[in-house]
C-alpha cells in the first residue's frame, strides 16, 4: 500500500469515527429531551 | 440502588461537556487561518490538519478549558446532592454513597445548632474556597498562556 493511500485511509477512518461520535452525542441529546418531554 | 459515587461522576461529566466543548471550540477557532491553509496547500488531508496543526496549536487552551470545567464540577451542589447519598467518611468503592463538601454544607447548615458545628461548616467552606481558587487559578494560568501564544 502506498504512503498516499495509507494517509487517505487514516483520514477517512478518523473522520468517520468523529462523525459517528458527533451523531451519537446528538442522538443522546435528542433522546434526553424527548424523554423529558414524555415524562411530563 | 444508583445512589453512589459512580452515578454522580457520570452526571457531572455530562454536565460539564458543554462548558469544555465551548472553550475548546473557541480555542480551536483561534488557530490562524493562514497556518491551516498552508497545511492544506502542501497536501495535508483534513484529519492531518486537525491532528498536526489545530490540536497542537490549541492544546493549552483546551487543557485550560478542562481544568476550568473541573473547577465548576467541584463546586456543583444540587445535582450531586440528589444522587450521591449522604454518608460521611472515606469510601473505597465507586458503588458506595458518599458526600462532598458542597453537599455537606447545603444539607447541614440549617441543622447546625451549636457553635463548634457552625464553625466546622465555615471551615469546610474555607477549604472548598481554597480548592476552587487553586483550580481556577491553574485554569486561568493556562488560558492566559494560550492567549499570549496566539497573540504572538
Amino acid at each position: 500500500m502506498t504512503r498516499e493511500r495509507k494517509r487517505k485511509i487514516e483520514g477517512f477512518i478518523a473522520m468517520t469515527l468523529s462523525t459517528l461520535a458527533a451523531l451519537l452525542g446528538l442522538f443522546w441529546l435528542v433522546f434526553i429531551i424527548v424523554m423529558c418531554l414524555c415524562m411530563e | 440502588m444508583g445512589i453512589d459515587i459512580l452515578t454522580a461522576s457520570i452526571i457531572l461529566s455530562i454536565m460539564i461537556i458543554p462548558f469544555t466543548a465551548s472553550i475548546s471550540r473557541d480555542s480551536f477557532n483561534l488557530t490562524p487561518a493562514i497556518v491551516k491553509e498552508s497545511a492544506y496547500a502542501i497536501g495535508a488531508t483534513k484529519w492531518e490538519v486537525v491532528k498536526n496543526v489545530v490540536i497542537p496549536y490549541s492544546k493549552i487552551g483546551v487543557f485550560g478549558g478542562i481544568v476550568l470545567s473541573l473547577g465548576r464540577a467541584i463546586g456543583e451542589t444540587m445535582a450531586v446532592a440528589f444522587v450521591l447519598g449522604i454518608t460521611t467518611g472515606l469510601q473505597t468503592s465507586l458503588l458506595d454513597a458518599a458526600t462532598t463538601i458542597t453537599v455537606t454544607l447545603a444539607n447541614e447548615f440549617a441543622e447546625a445548632d451549636n457553635d463548634i458545628y457552625l464553625s466546622s461548616l465555615f471551615y469546610l467552606a474555607l477549604v472548598l474556597f481554597v480548592m476552587s481558587f487553586i483550580t481556577l487559578a491553574i485554569a486561568k494560568f493556562f488560558l492566559i498562556k494560550a492567549e499570549r501564544k496566539f497573540a504572538r
